[in-house]
């Protein structure tokens, strides 16, 4: 999905002052734009990889000078908007930070945090919201794909995707799913029943439960579950061939990859790293490799623009070297 | 002849009239009371929406709506439509403006419109403990309300329609 449909779908849901500003911003500029940040008197700043623009009040990009600064009753107003006049029906939500709104894009949440009994009950005073478009690609994975699957395409190779922060992991990862799941292109029809356990509704951006990307017809969804749990479920109740989860690092996530591997089912996943000596750094990612648990480790980076799909590494360090990305870049 | 006639038509026209007046007096209590419990039961559904469900307003409204006859229902219906089409509203000003759709068939009086429209403060604007206090305040109001209400239709209904009636009476004697 292209910035700018994106931003058409993330404006019904802002104040109307903010409205009529994200809609007269220019193409150029909308179809780069990632994300929308309004910050309580502070300036309106759309943001994207590698740059940022303050607005005026008329959409157009200027200084710090003449921008325009939401006051506390576009944040309220907004707020409204993204809750449906119904701030009680997101308590879990607003725990969290952020929910999720139709097409998939989520709304970043920061304020005053209200603890009760040492746990952060919910949100209250918001003072930042950060709109995140959703970004879908479809076709991201397809020169990817075919590197995941074994000889007859029986297998899946157990995969941990690794990159650093906003190169496209998650990207990469629903449409690793997609492909799983519609059988489609290079695999010659041969599909998988997919699990998807999307702890933070990244993935398929669902809303009220239901996916708003394209993450393909086979693949089960646990929104909102907690990485290793949600494993355990799918194991335990869908039979899935494949489980797809993003952003692995906990102890807890790396004793049910192993159930789910000794289950024999194949885990496609996703850590923050940079390079894999990285991976090594972490206790319980360390494991999982010393295991030999993953079969291949796709790396991501920014050589080449968002996306870039640097190398593919398989069990005895033979690096893949792909002449461009492995999906659609900038 | 014609004359006799014109008058007993005449009389009829006025006791029937200020009989209806009565009745309509004495009914319009009734209705004051059914309607104030109407919004009784309304309350009750949206706090059950609210702690059980979570359900968002503009759903809770709906069927709230669908479940409760008459005018408070007819007030929960467009309050839902307004939170469904009017970006530019919040809750409060919503139900405000909802409110507006039972001007012509309702029986309430102004401090029992004010109750109503009290309950539009903070509407959807807090995490779910205060949005069933706020809704516990209002029902509490109702309850008090409807008690008033009760005892008034109890003491004066009676009292209208015979006061329909004998009112009549007494204008046909003293204009004849």
């Amino acid at each position: 999905m292209a910035g700018r449909e994106g931003l058409k779908e993330i404006a019904p849901y802002m104040a109307p002052r903010l409205q009529k500003i994200i809609y007269s911003i220019e193409p150029d500029i909308a179809r780069r734009v990632e994300e929308v940040r309004i910050r309580e008197d502070k300036p309106l700043i759309l943001n994207w990889s590698g740059g940022e623009a303050l607005l005026n009040a008329s959409g157009q990009p200027t200084g710090p000078g003449g921008c325009f600064c939401p006051d506390r009753e576009d944040m309220n107003r907004t707020l409204q908007l993204i809750s449906s006049c119904s701030i009680y029906a997101f308590e879990e939500e607003l725990r969290l930070g952020y929910l999720t709104i139709p097409g998939g894009h989520r709304v970043g949440l920061c304020g005053e945090a209200v603890i009760e009994k040492g746990k952060i009950k919910l949100l209250r005073h918001i003072t930042s919201l950060n709109f995140r478009i959703a970004r879908e690609i479809t076709g991201a994975a397809d020169r990817v794909v075919p590197y995941l699957i074994g000889a007859g395409m029986s297998k899946v190779y157990n995969t941990l995707i690794i990159s650093p922060p906003q190169a496209g992991k998650t990207t990469l990862l629903r449409d690793i799913c997609r492909l799983l799941s519609t059988g489609a292109g290079t695999m010659r029809e041969r599909c998988y029943k997919v699990g998807l356990v999307d702890e933070r509704s990244e993935i398929a951006g669902c809303f009220n439960g239901v996916p708003q990307l394209d993450v393909g017809p086979r693949t089960d969804v646990l929104d909102r579950c907690p990485k290793a749990e949600g494993m355990m479920m799918l194991l335990r109740s869908m039979s899935p061939e494949i489980i797809i989860t993003d952003e692995i690092g906990r102890d807890e996530d790396a004793l049910a990859i192993e159930e789910v591997i000794n289950a024999g089912i194949a885990v496609i996943s996703s850590a923050h790293a940079s390079h894999p000596d990285e991976l090594l750094l972490r206790p319980s990612l360390n494991r999982l490799l010393e295991i030999n648990v993953f079969h291949r480790i796709v790396v991501l980076g920014h050589s080449r623009g968002v996306g870039t799909v640097e190398y593919i590494l398989d069990p005895s360090g033979n690096k893949r070297y792909f002449a461009t990305a492995g999906g659609r870049r900038k | 002849m014609n004359e006799a006639i014109l008058k007993v038509s005449g009389v009829i026209c006025i006791v029937a009239s200020t009989a209806l007046w009565g009745e309509y007096k004495a009914r319009s209590l009734s209705l004051r009371l059914q309607q104030l419990r109407h919004f009784q039961q309304a309350l009750r559904l949206l706090s059950t929406e609210i702690s059980f469900t979570a359900t968002p307003l503009p759903y809770a409204f709906k069927s709230i709506g669908n479940q409760i006859p008459g005018v408070a229902g007819k007030v929960f219906q467009e309050a839902s439509r307004l939170l469904r089409e009017r970006n530019d509203m919040n809750a409060q000003e919503a139900w405000r403006e909802s409110l507006g759709v039972m001007s012509l068939p309702a029986f309430l009086t102004p401090d029992d419109l004010k109750i109503l429209e009290n309950m539009g403060i903070s509407l959807g604007m807090s995490d779910r403990e205060n949005q069933l206090k706020q809704i516990q305040l209002v029902s509490k109001q109702l309850e008090f309300a409807v008690e008033e209400a009760l005892e008034k239709r109890n003491s004066s209904e009676r009292m209208w329609r015979y006061l329909g009636f004998l009112g009549g009476v007494v204008l046909v004697i003293f204009l004849l």
